[in-house]
């Protein structure tokens, strides 16, 4: 068990504003899990991700309060894996918000992909969300 | 990519896809909520055997024999393509799971540049 307030994210995950694959599963209103795969980056000790405000994933995400990460580093390879589960949350787009995110994705900016995911996120298309994290595994072998 | 409807496998498109790939993302009902972890699979017919990865998954099937499974490639932005697997998980062995596949949602991101 790792403790967040004195240690940053597992060293499996990729530094500050990296991109890791991952999954994100939550328990659905009544009962059975659901996920999705995505890209997230740690920052600021959370692991962020954005969707589509719109997407069916939403409601289900604003349901639940607690959410499981499952991240790896090459999809073929059963290990090693982290898992970090915690509190999920859905953080409204800010100016400020975007920027950061823009700026520690400069690779995707380049590729115009990241300008048109921040001009989504701007214009409310997408939202983030965010897995603040309270406990953590690592499975090596 | 604008509509989602048209990213999505036929059955043929998802049963050759999880022929495909060996590993998978798996969560369900553990004694303490949700969990999650890895693990290598085969098709079986109409379910899927998982061989979990570690021994810290610990389902507990009577409370929820529902569990998730998530298959996804990412050779690139445009190429991404996945499949997660809705199904009933029984204990086969210690850490093999039998998922009998009952829902599956999938997204071929190929397909949005298909004419």
């Amino acid at each position: 068990v790792t403790d967040w307030s004195r240690q940053s994210l597992s060293w499996r995950i990729p530094g500050e504003g990296a991109n890791t694959r991952g999954v994100l599963f939550v328990s659905t209103a009544n009962g059975p899990p659901t996920g999705w795969p995505f890209m997230l980056r740690q920052i600021d000790g959370a692991l962020w991700c954005t969707t589509y405000r719109s997407s069916a994933k939403m409601p289900q995400i604003r349901h639940a309060d607690r959410a499981v990460a499952v991240l790896f580093e090459h999809e073929n390879d059963p290990a090693p894996f982290s898992v970090v589960e915690g509190r999920v949350e859905v953080v409204e787009p800010t100016n400020e918000l975007v920027s950061r995110w823009i700026g520690l994705s400069a690779a995707a900016v380049v590729e115009g992909r990241g300008g048109r995911v921040a001009d989504r996120l701007l214009r409310g298309k997408r939202v983030f969300l965010r897995l603040v994290p309270d406990h953590n595994e690592e499975v090596v072998t | 990519v604008s509509d989602r409807r048209l990213l999505v496998m036929d059955d043929a498109e998802v049963r050759i896809f999880l022929g495909s790939q060996r590993v998978a993302c798996v969560a369900g009902q553990g004694p303490n909520g949700l969990t999650g972890g890895r693990a290598t699979y085969v098709v079986d017919g109409d379910a899927m055997l998982l061989e979990i990865i570690g021994n810290r998954l610990d389902f507990d099937l009577d409370r929820q024999a529902k569990v998730c499974i998530s298959v996804d490639t990412y050779p690139s932005h445009d190429e991404i393509k996945g499949v997660v697997v809705h199904g009933t998980a029984t204990w086969e062995g210690p850490r093999t799971l039998r998922v009998a596949i009952e829902r599956v949602v999938s997204f071929d991101f190929a397909k949005a540049a298909s004419p």
